[in-house]
């Protein structure tokens, strides 16, 4: 009982600290900050505590035994490395923001959703159930929302994209409040998919629980053969992975990432790159091995696991491409994150498409948590190199690595392993997702990969370049000659992303003694009894995997090289006269825009021309041109007459003419409209049920 | 003892008789008289009886007509608490008002129509109720008789209203004439022999039902009238009807359809489910567009009309709690709360602001804070956001359809859950408003406390119900329960 209430507390402390913060803050500001960080704190040693101490199982009480509901905490080695990952870098993100949020405003309300952002993540990450997996899903959403609008007078320089930045004449502007929106509404639509399929799933196993899922997997009975025989077993697969393609932005709901950035950098490194553009990558490595099971006694696994590997390469080349433009060093990171996804999503994919389940399986899990680490460095790092330069435009840097030798150092080490060269964690990583899509025969999922290795050096590279070496733009010179110059963070900001930095190099050089105990260890959760996966994990030959990381490395360093050659030492002018190819991608490949004009314009245009058309009536409209005319000739008679004084439109004068006017109104026909809609909705019910119905 | 069941129902009628005369009473210094009172404590004391009463002796009882079982006791809850949020509500818009008595009066009354439609078993009962239910109300949305829009709106809605109380007695006498009863348990098993010779006027019969209850329930095409009532009502008034008279409809078109006409052999929950989807749909499209937050408020109550219509779509057998009208019942004890407290959130912003067109919500977390929190979490609860109390509703209702034995109950549920989705543009759209925008004024704007307090009360009931929703369902599932148990055997 002892153990399991710590489990519970993991996602519990935080939500109770975001209560308590507006508590604190009455008390006074410097409490309300610490109180904050230390729930966090709390939240990470509860989450070690429960890793080492607490047994496997599944922690349940009951909830809503009515609806034969119950809530529960698991505890496996999944939810345990997710929500450690979570729980620690929040932690340093969170001491981070002590620093970098002095003085701003709404400080209240950032704690809050802080808070409520990683305990909502931690219950999405131990839920034992799709239902609260569910709220936590939500409720993330709903905190990733509050957080990028965060800066909501929408300042100009909290903006994202550059100013006059259009595409097929949609703006590519974001202000803060427009980009929470944006996120908002984008990734409902994934969450509407996954709401379905949770209704579907539910709706045939009568259950939300996972381990209850599992083992009601076997015989003609079960959910996934009641579900198969309605041809709904694959479509429900499908569905679900729609929530995870718009929460981890992957094609096609890509889209709301990049202008998420408009968020503080505490934001967007925890939030948009460590850990909720995770929970996708989590989902599906939850549910993954269960639809697996499913959907082979079925042979259609291919089908859907195809989906998501092909969608992860795609994705990871086409964000990749986009950073490679980008002016932005945010949007850099944040195009580099959607793609650092897509090699997540592929290798969760091959999983499914190989013999191996579990090495495609680990290599997806062990690259979500090289990338979380070296990211939200990168993320950190980034802030506080923007604040220094007062821009968020790369141009607008340069030559910065002099005067901060520490953050450059640590935001090389980072780089180092986003762009996978070995030692650094990230090398052994993404080497793992490009083996196993190679040795699971996929060659062209294994060259889109490649390529976008290849991209992913010079991306970097030319990050790194611009920002850091190279001379100092114009804008940096006028800061310094105006007595600004560029100096280090302090100390609660400079160690969290040098630690996660160090951090990130710690993971690689270690990475051949912990990958083979970890992988066992996520193994142990795929216990034979309950998911019979094809499990044995066969290393390959030595020469092959030799072969295979010398020429990923090799790739991603000629990448590197080309970045060094364009980028290092050179003063960066960004160009508005693009080449095709560039304005191509710089444009987002028109994804963005396309998007609006269907999606946003068309929405609305859909809606206004139901809303006139069908609710008002076109009958409506052409009475109220008449009535208008009437009306407005009485409004001025009325005025007239009586002389009121007070004037406001909302007031009319005399209970003769106010009695004449509704008379008037009403003769002008809305009733009778109202009256003629209430005839034609009789006529067209009877219809139906003599005709239709009544046929039977 | 058997009479005790009758509490609630006189109660209501005597505190009801008493509230107009007390009207004219008041202490020596307070302006408020002893109406609201008298009105209060005449809710108090049914709302209690109710309580009690569905504790003690749930099994039923009848009075002829009148059946007094869970059902009734669950709606004559619902309904009590929604009349309780308008009285409080209304104490501070009628403050100044005059003519404090009558109105309390008719709000009492139109309360006993309410729950007595819940309780009948019998049409012509029904009926008086129905007739009870609606005719206070015209006055009440009538009731600032020198605004023109308040008058205007009392037209529309009384002719509208006139039409669908005919409309029933319509089609109250055709099953008359097919059955020769008005009882609905007489009237099921007469139904469940008729030769197909009376079909045609058994169908014209349920086409008339719908339709007349749909114009209380807001059933599109019959909805038109709510925009402009609720918007030229006195705002709580606009409560009173949005919340109060449609959950009634509701309950007389749960008992008429699932005790009486369930026995025709005639396909209704198809055309129930058609009729849902417009609805919904409808609604949802409208609101998008809407200007005004009481527009945009009904607009969304006509949207929830159709997710609870889901339950009237969805057939079941007898020998097992139907898990589909279960969860239209709760979301007719959700909806309640949440559109209650909309309009009264609504209350608040108009009388302090005095318009209530979606530019003034700009900013509005910065000048009524406590408004503008519970507006969010009321329409997150309406979006069905989890975990607030919509949620769980709508899973029920959702899931429900999907267990439907026809095949297209699946697509119910679908079209239910986009318009779901759908639905959160415009609810977060003013959540973006309140929070994001810049205020034109940012003059911190005192909010009237006896409002917060309905307010508070109504968020803190969404919360609840939302986190531990299992006491509710297993209420509204003895409540559909015995609904089923109304059926004659």
């Amino acid at each position: 009982m002892a153990s399991s209430l710590i489990a519970w507390l993991i996602w519990v402390t935080p939500l109770v600290g975001a209560l308590l913060t507006p508590l604190f803050a009455k008390m006074h500001s410097r409490v309300r900050d610490v109180a904050a960080v230390g729930f966090t704190f709390a939240a990470a040693l509860l989450a070690a505590i429960t890793a080492l101490m607490v047994s496997a199982g599944d922690y349940t009480v009951s909830w809503i035994p009515s609806l034969n509901i119950t809530a529960g905490v698991l505890v496996d080695p999944l939810s345990l490395f997710m929500a450690n990952i979570v729980a620690w870098i929040s932690l340093l993100i969170m001491i981070y923001s002590v620093g970098y949020m002095k003085g701003e405003f709404g400080l209240t309300r950032y704690w809050f959703f802080m808070n409520l952002f990683i305990g909502n993540m931690l219950l999405l990450v131990l839920a034992d159930n799709l239902l609260m997996m569910f709220f936590g899903w939500e409720g993330v959403g709903l905190c990733s929302y509050a957080l990028i609008g965060h800066f909501y007078r929408d300042e100009p320089q909290y903006w994202v994209g550059s100013p006059g930045d259009k595409a097929l004449d949609v703006s590519e502007e974001y202000s803060p409040s427009k980009a929470g929106m944006k996120a908002f509404v984008m990734t409902r639509i994934g969450d509407i998919a996954l709401l379905i399929a949770i209704f579907l799933i539910y709706a045939f196993a009568r259950t939300f629980n996972y381990n209850q899922l599992v083992t009601q997997l076997g015989g003609s009975g079960s959910w996934a053969a009641n579900l198969a025989r309605l041809g709904l077993l694959l479509p429900t697969a499908l569905l679900f992975f729609g929530g995870p393609i718009g929460k981890s932005a992957q094609f096609p709901l890509q889209e709301w990432l990049p202008d998420a950035m408009t968020g503080p950098a505490s934001v967007s490194a925890l939030i948009h790159a460590a850990t909720m553009v995770k929970a996708g990558v989590f989902l599906t490595g939850r549910m993954g091995p269960v639809f697996f099971i499913a959907l082979s006694q079925f042979n259609q696994v291919p089908q859907f696991f195809g989906v998501i590997a092909w969608i992860g390469a795609f994705t990871a080349l086409l964000a990749a491409s986009q950073a490679a433009v980008a002016r932005e060093i945010k949007k850099v990171l944040a195009y580099s994150t959607v793609s650092q996804i897509g090699y997540m999503m592929l290798a969760l994919g091959i999983a499914g498409l190989s013999a191996n389940f579990l090495a495609g399986y680990t290599a997806g899990l062990f690259h979500l948590l090289s990338h979380a680490v070296f990211k939200a460095s990168l993320f950190l790092a980034a802030g506080w190199v923007l604040h220094v330069a007062e821009s968020r435009f790369m141009d607008e840097m340069g030559g910065l690595a002099k005067a901060m030798r520490v953050t450059s150092a640590s935001m090389l080490l980072a780089g180092l392993s986003l762009m996978g060269i070995p030692p650094f964690s990230g090398f052994w990583t993404k080497d793992a997702i490009l083996s196993v899509s190679f040795l699971g025969g996929q060659y062209i999922l294994y060259g889109l990969a490649l390529a976008t290795a290849f991209i992913t050096g010079f991306y970097t590279v030319r990050m790194l370049g611009i920002t850091l070496a190279g001379k100092p733009s114009k804008h940096v010179e006028e800061l310094t000659e105006g007595g600004k110059h560029p100096h280090e963070a302090g100390f609660t900001m400079l160690i969290p992303y040098l630690l996660l930095a160090i951090g990130s190099l710690g993971l690689g050089l270690a990475y051949p003694f912990y990958s083979g105990p970890l992988t066992t260890y996520l193994a142990s959760a795929f216990s034979a009894t309950v998911y019979k996966l094809p499990a044995a994990y066969t290393p390959t030959s030595g020469l092959t995997d030799l072969l295979l990381l010398s020429v990923s490395t090799v790739v991603a360093v000629m990448g590197g090289v080309v970045g060094y050659l364009l980028y290092f030492r050179k003063r960066y002018e960004f160009r508005t006269d693009m080449n095709p190819v560039q304005r191509f991608l710089y444009k987002r490949w028109y994804l963005d825009a396309i998007y609006y004009k269907v999606f946003v314009s068309g929405l609305l245009a859909a809606s206004r021309g139901l809303y006139t058309y069908v609710e008002q009536g076109i009958w409506n409209r052409l009475n109220n041109t008449i009535a208008r005319d009437v009306m407005d000739y009485s409004r001025a008679s009325d005025q007239l007459d009586t002389q009121v004084v007070d004037r406001a439109a909302n007031e009319v004068a005399s209970y003769g003419s106010r009695l004449s006017n509704f008379l008037r109104r009403l003769q002008s026909g809305v009733t009778e409209q109202y009256i003629i809609a209430f005839a034609i909705g009789i006529i067209l019910l009877l219809a139906y049920m003599l005709f239709v119905v009544g046929a039977t | 003892m058997a009479l005790l069941s009758l509490t609630p129902f006189l109660s209501l009628a005597v505190f009801g008789l008493l509230a107009t005369p007390a009207g004219f009473l008041r202490f020596r210094k307070s302006k408020l008289g002893l109406a609201p009172f008298v009105c209060i404590l005449g809710l108090a004391i049914a709302l209690v009886s109710t309580v009690w009463l569905g504790f003690t002796s749930p099994s039923p009882v009848s009075f002829g007509g009148l059946q007094v079982d869970l059902f009734t006791l669950f709606f004559s809850g619902v309904l009590l608490i929604v009349a309780i949020f308008v009285t409080v509500a209304s104490l501070q818009n009628m403050r100044e008002d005059p003519n404090k008595g009558p109105f309390f009066g008719l709000l009492l009354l139109s309360t006993l129509g309410m729950i007595v439609l819940a309780a009948s078993m019998d049409l012509i009962l029904l009926y008086v109720a129905w007739e009870l239910m609606s005719i206070p109300t015209y006055a009440l949305t009538a009731f600032r008789k020198k605004d023109p829009n308040s008058n205007e709106a009392a037209m529309k809605f009384f002719v509208l209203s006139a039409l669908s109380s005919a409309l029933i007695v319509y089609a109250i006498s055709l099953v008359f004439g097919i059955t020769g009863s008005t009882g609905l348990t007489a009237i099921a098993s007469s139904l469940s022999t008729a030769g197909p010779d009376v079909r045609p006027f058994g169908v014209l019969a349920i086409v008339l039902f719908i339709v007349g209850f749909g114009v209380k329930m807001a059933v599109v095409p019959f909805h038109m009238w709510i925009p402009d009532a609720f918007e030229g009502a006195p705002v709580t008034i606009g409560a009173f009807l949005a919340s109060g008279a449609k959950m009634a409809a509701f309950a007389a078109a749960f008992r008429v359809f699932i005790v009486g006409i369930f026995a025709f052999n005639v396909d209704f929950y198809s055309t129930f489910a058609i009729v849902a989807v417009v609805t919904m749909s409808v609604g949802n499209v409208a609101a998008l567009m809407q200007k005004s937050f009481t527009r945009l408020l009904a607009y969304s109550s006509i949207a929830q009309a159709g997710y609870i219509l889901m339950a009237l779509a969805t057939p079941f057998t007898t020998t097992s709690v139907p898990l589909g009208l279960a969860g239209g019942l709760f979301h007719v004890l959700n909806y309640a709360i949440l559109k209650t407290a909309a309009f009264i959130a609504a209350a608040a912003v108009a009388t302090k602001l005095s318009v209530t067109d979606l530019d003034s919500f700009n900013g509005l977390s910065r000048r009524m804070p406590q408004t503008s929190l519970s507006i969010a979490v009321i329409f997150l609860g309406l979006a069905g956001v989890p975990p607030l109390n919509g949620f769980f509703s709508k899973v029920m209702l959702f899931t429900g359809s999907i267990y439907s034995p026809y095949s297209w109950g699946g697509y119910l549920a679908l079209a239910a859950l986009i318009n779901s989705g759908f639905s959160m543009s415009y609810y977060g759209w003013v959540i973006k408003r309140m929070y994001f925008d810049e205020p034109g004024d940012e003059s911190r704007i005192p909010e009237p406390r006896i409002y917060m307090v309905v307010l508070w009360a109504a968020t803190i009931l969404i919360f609840v119900i939302g986190l531990y929703p299992d006491p509710w369902i297993r209420l509204v599932q003895s409540a559909a329960a015995a609904l089923v148990g109304s059926r004659g055997s």
